[in-house]
């Protein structure tokens, strides 16, 4: 075996119990930064794309959508909301804690929401409606209130 | 092969995955802090964490080995030694580093200069210790003093990926460093030279050469490419 140079003492075989001790210690150490990881993962889950945000489109047509977003963590403050229309922002506006639907539990503090556009083509359309999540770091992200986008048809005649 | 000789054999080879894994180990703590959580600007404290471990684990390896502060080169042993050694390369490494400057005309105080100076020697301090008093050490265990310099270069150099840059400088530092740290090991030395160095790349090398100190996801963050 190459000794440790200057390093100059002569290495000795270690013991079993000691190869045993830092194997142990190896073992238990990446295990605490697994979880140590998990936890950042989690804590940015949680600051990156905040999961607690609800929210509802309760009416979308060919000229306007309507709902509500709540937003638990920081309930009274404004929620800025993106409108995307078959995919393409189509307008902005910020949502105000408010009196929303009935159905809508006050204790949720609910922000209702309008946004109005130009009429929309005939066809069939997906809405989704988009909360804007500031981070702890430089970035803003984009939470999608409901879980899937609403899509509905408008008929040529109407 | 007799029995005696097979266990010994495999003593052995397990004792040099031990000192391999170590090392691992703890450049994978760095590593894991560099890339994986700093581009979560979660709490410090959660960031902290990996490079404790590691420190902990070094000292753990150290009590159980029965390796005293004396042999890691924190003693007074050495010193003089170890600073004549180092002399020459310091002191040619910074006439050259204040050349380029002089000719590039970059000579510059960078923002919080005074402050970063007041850690600086706490920092290489550990820097030197984790490199050469514990990676070197371990390496050295199982590869040979040339192989063990080159390896212990290139991974002082890894973990200050992607600042190129900044890599080229720390592999340079980490042949030398791990060179004299075979024939005169003394961390208290090794850290003034890593001190000075430090302080004159801060202010001597054009900001175009090296932009910034950092490294890892965060040298990515806003860098010109």
């Amino acid at each position: 075996m190459v000794t440790g140079a200057l390093v100059d003492e002569v290495v000795e075989e270690p013991a079993p119990e000691t190869v045993a001790r830092l194997v142990r210690a190896l073992l238990i150490k990446s295990l605490l930064e697994i979880l140590i990881l998990c936890l950042v993962l989690g804590i940015a889950g949680f600051k990156y794309f905040n999961p607690t945000i609800r929210g509802e489109i309760t009416q979308a047509d060919a000229v306007s959508v309507r709902g509500w977003v709540a937003n638990p963590l920081a309930p009274h403050d404004p929620i800025q909301l993106e409108l995307v229309i078959d995919g393409r922002l189509t307008a902005v506006m910020i949502a105000r804690e408010g009196q929303a639907e009935p159905a809508v539990s006050a204790l949720l503090r609910p922000h209702p929401f309008v946004f109005s556009f130009q009429r929309l083509p005939a066809g069939t359309h997906s809405v989704q409606v988009y909360a804007v999540q500031t981070t702890p770091g430089r970035t803003l992200s984009l939470v999608p209130i409901t879980r899937r986008s609403q899509t509905f048809t408008l008929n040529p005649d109407r | 092969m007799s029995a005696t000789e097979s266990s010994s054999s495999s003593n052995t080879l397990s004792w040099q995955a031990i000192n391999l894994a170590e090392v691992i180990s703890v450049i994978l703590s760095i590593l894991l802090v560099e890339w994986a959580l700093a581009p979560f600007a979660v709490s410090p404290w959660l960031l902290g964490g990996p490079p404790l471990l590691a420190f902990l684990l070094m000292l753990y390896s150290h009590r159980c080995r029965g390796e005293r502060l004396q042999t890691l080169g924190f003693g007074r042993r050495c010193f003089k030694r170890a600073l004549l050694l180092l002399a020459g390369p310091t002191l040619l490494a910074i006439a050259a580093l204040i050349c380029v400057s002089y000719l590039t005309h970059s000579l510059h105080l960078p923002d919080r200069f005074w402050a970063r100076l007041s850690l600086l020697p706490g920092w290489a301090l550990l820097q030197q210790y984790t490199l050469l008093g514990f990676s070197y050490r371990r390496l050295r265990h199982f590869l040979h003093a040339k192989r063990s310099i080159m390896t212990t270069a290139g991974l002082f150099a890894l973990v200050h990926a992607p600042n190129y840059p900044l890599m080229i400088l720390t592999f340079l530092g980490g042949l030398i460093w791990s060179f004299v740290y075979e024939r005169a090991p003394n961390l208290f030395a090794f850290a003034i030279s890593h001190v000075l160095l430090s302080a004159t790349v801060l202010i001597a090398v054009p900001e175009w050469i090296l932009p910034s100190m950092t490294v890892g996801y965060r040298y990515l963050l806003y860098h010109n490419f």
